[in-house]
């Protein structure tokens, strides 16, 4: 139990780090948890201006013309190499720097031009997408966000130009998914005015070919309960003494074109004028980065997946069996039904939160690991469902279905698992942030004077929770849709308070109902963009009619998917058979002994 | 109809039950309990607190649900209007 307490306390201090500091308001995802509907943020769909839009698609059309020419997908997976001709040629064009500021020579691209591009690449190929992503997404992020002038004057500028390749380091042989249980420890030598480093890193992705990496290690940190360890996020070039590539390119399933190293650091010099931010504040850096790197990871599932629902179609509309197309038939509909739903989904989701950004949200964790878990775990049913579609065809490395699903089986696991996210991050902060709030509540012995607490909540939050919020659509084709996500993120609120009522502090571990918590706010995060997204192409009549009443169609499939998830989820919030789940679980495993 | 006049209709409803109950109760006793009274008085306004706070649905907002009710509806044909147009079957 002592574990368990020091363990639980951890994950708090950890959503507590995840929580921005200073008075803010919540974020729209973080809302839901309170029965808000937070519509000024989402509605109108938030979108960039017309000049940007234009400029990305323009960057998008020469980006294709190029890859086109250049980029074969299929011989980048078999020979589990990108030809250095790419790499070269994606710099040129500005690929490599597009997130640089103009100032220091890149095209200062938004978050909606980034995933616009993103989107193109994903089509084609999965690792020059993970290429790209880890090099400009995550490796350069902290340098960006939090770099001094000095180490921005230094790196970007041949980063822009894409002489140089950034990686982005924190997974070790003992913490992945938790960023605070690095194990790789920096050491302050006053006489040289450095750090040394000792440790190991792996399946960094463009680690043994990056010319600058940003690495998370263990330093001491005078705090005020005294000395205790903080990660600290570190700027490290290769030909620092100390700094060995164990492993260039590690063979793995998917995503065969990009290398992914083992690293090791015996003695790593590193100057402290390298750290990046503050002494200790690593930990923030590492979270807000793979924050940013998830909606660029929506991006890609979205260009996936558009790409596999074509040509599901096609195949569906040209092959004939029974006579028939195979179009023609009902499981087939189910399934291009489902893809379209589901693709339009991804997409309304990704570019809603791609929006949020660059209107100058500064809190997105929520949303961003929302869309990463919805867009991966679309991704792969998509992949499932394009695949039994084309049968016996997509078995064959002739079509590009085998290294799809391939590419896709990384997407639920890398930059946070799935699991993790939902439910140490979403489900975590969605019910932490209440939590700290009544922190009493959780703290409370006794069921009824938790539920005091949360009464003494706050006569604003409780009156939010039981009200039926608005969701003002300007468009009446969308006025039942509306509706209904008003009233499922009212009864959402309530299972939220009912939840931490009931199970108070220990609803965190209780992880089958946090994933349920979970699946509630990603289905209504998504409707939400389905809605918003269709309600603003409505209004601007933005496409043909044709397309318009294709997509009304989609987009009101999706919503009934969505809505029905919700119920199911909280159908089973409170009634279930987790226990027997648990049970049998804990018999093969002897879970109970294992503790 | 908001759920703030809901709970007063539903607890002035409990409110003339329970005087009638009492008058009842002094034509067979003969006597006016006045703890009885209080304690009936205490039932109709917890009840119409308890109703405007944690029932979720006005009588508007059901039958807007009623109304939604298609829209939730999971129904194959959703599914295949939608491959239709997309395959352009039909």
């Amino acid at each position: 139990m002592g574990n368990e307490a020091a363990l639980q306390e951890k994950q708090i201090e950890m959503a507590k780090e995840l929580l921005f500091s200073g008075e803010q308001l919540p974020s729209f995802a973080q809302g839901l948890f309170i029965g808000q509907f937070d519509h000024a943020r989402v509605l109108p769909f938030p979108e960039v201006n017309a000049e940007e839009k234009q400029r990305a698609e323009e960057f998008c059309t020469r980006l294709n013309a190029w890859m086109d020419e250049h980029v074969n997908a299929d011989a980048i997976d078999r020979e589990a190499n990108i030809p250095d001709s790419v790499i070269r040629g994606l710099g040129e064009l500005g690929v490599l720097g597009c997130t640089i500021s103009k100032e220091y020579g890149g095209l200062e691209f938004s978050h909606y031009a980034y995933c616009r591009m993103v989107e193109e690449v994903a089509r084609r190929c999965g690792s020059l997408t993970l290429f790209i992503n880890a090099h400009q997404s995550i490796g350069m992020k902290a340098l960006l966000l939090y770099g001094s002038k000095d180490q921005k004057d230094r790196w970007l500028p041949p980063l822009a130009r894409g002489e140089v390749l950034a990686a982005f380091a924190l997974t070790e042989p003992n913490a992945g998914s938790d960023a605070n249980g690095v194990e790789t420890r920096a050491v302050y030598d006053a006489a040289r005015k450095a750090y040394v480093i000792n440790g190991k890193k792996q399946w960094i992705t463009n680690g043994g070919i990056a010319d600058i990496l940003t690495v998370m290690a263990q330093t001491e940190v005078d705090t005020p309960k005294g000395k205790q360890d903080r990660v600290t996020a570190f700027l490290v070039t290769p030909d620092m003494p100390g700094f060995k590539v164990t492993d260039v390119a590690l063979e793995k399933v998917g995503m065969r074109g990009t290398k992914t190293a083992k690293l090791e650091f015996e003695n790593l010099v590193v100057p402290e004028e390298n750290i990046l931010g503050t002494l200790g504040g690593g930990l923030k850096i590492a979270l807000n980065v793979l924050n940013f790197g998830r909606t660029t990871f929506s991006a890609g599932c979205t260009g996936n997946c558009k790409d596999m629902m074509e040509r599901a179609i096609a195949h569906a509309k040209t092959r004939h069996q029974f006579d028939k197309p195979l179009a023609a038939f009902g499981l087939v509909k189910e399934k291009i039904a489902t893809m379209a739903a589901l693709t339009y989904a991804v997409e309304a989701s990704t570019y809603l939160t791609a929006g949020l950004l660059d209107r100058g949200e500064e809190d997105f964790k929520l949303e961003t690991a929302i869309i990463k878990c919805f867009a991966s775990e679309a991704q792969w049913r998509i992949c499932y469902e394009a695949m039994q579609i084309l049968g016996g065809r997509s078995f064959f490395t002739d079509q590009p279905f085998e290294r799809y699903m391939r590419d896709a089986r990384l997407n639920t696991i890398g930059e946070g698992a799935n699991e993790v996210l939902r439910t140490f991050l979403i489900a975590a902060v969605g019910l932490g942030d209440i939590g700290l709030k009544v922190e009493g509540m959780l703290e409370s012995k006794s069921k009824i004077g938790g539920f005091g607490k949360l009464l003494g909540f706050g006569a604003s939050s409780i009156e939010r929770m039981l009200k039926t919020p608005t969701v003002p659509v300007k468009s009446q084709e969308l006025r039942g849709e509306a509706d209904q996500l008003a009233a499922a993120t009212r009864r959402f609120g309530v299972a939220v308070m009912r939840a931490l009522a009931t199970h108070r502090k220990a609803v965190l571990e209780k992880q089958m109902l946090c994933n349920r918590i979970a699946d509630c706010v990603i289905a209504l995060y998504t409707a939400t963009a389905v809605i918003s997204k269709l309600d603003a192409d409505l209004v601007r009549a933005n496409g043909t009619k044709d397309r318009l009443a294709n997509d009304i169609a989609v987009a009101k499939l999706y919503c009934a998917m969505a809505f029905e998830k919700i119920d199911q989820s909280l159908e089973t919030l409170f009634k279930n058979n987790d226990d027997q789940f648990e049970a049998v679980s804990d018999r093969l495993t002897g879970g109970k002994q294992i503790k | 109809m908001t759920r703030g006049k809901f709970a007063i209709c539903v607890a002035a409803g409990q409110l003339f039950g329970s005087v009638f109950a009492f008058v009842l109760d002094r034509q067979l006793t003969g006597q006016w309990h006045l703890y009885y009274l209080l304690a009936l008085l205490c039932s109709v306004v917890i009840v119409g607190a308890v109703l405007y706070a944690v029932f979720p649905y006005t009588p508007e907002s059901l039958l807007k649900l009623r109304h939604t009710d298609r829209i939730r509806k999971y129904s194959d044909e959703k599914f295949e209007a939608v491959a239709d147009r997309l395959t352009g079957l039909k």
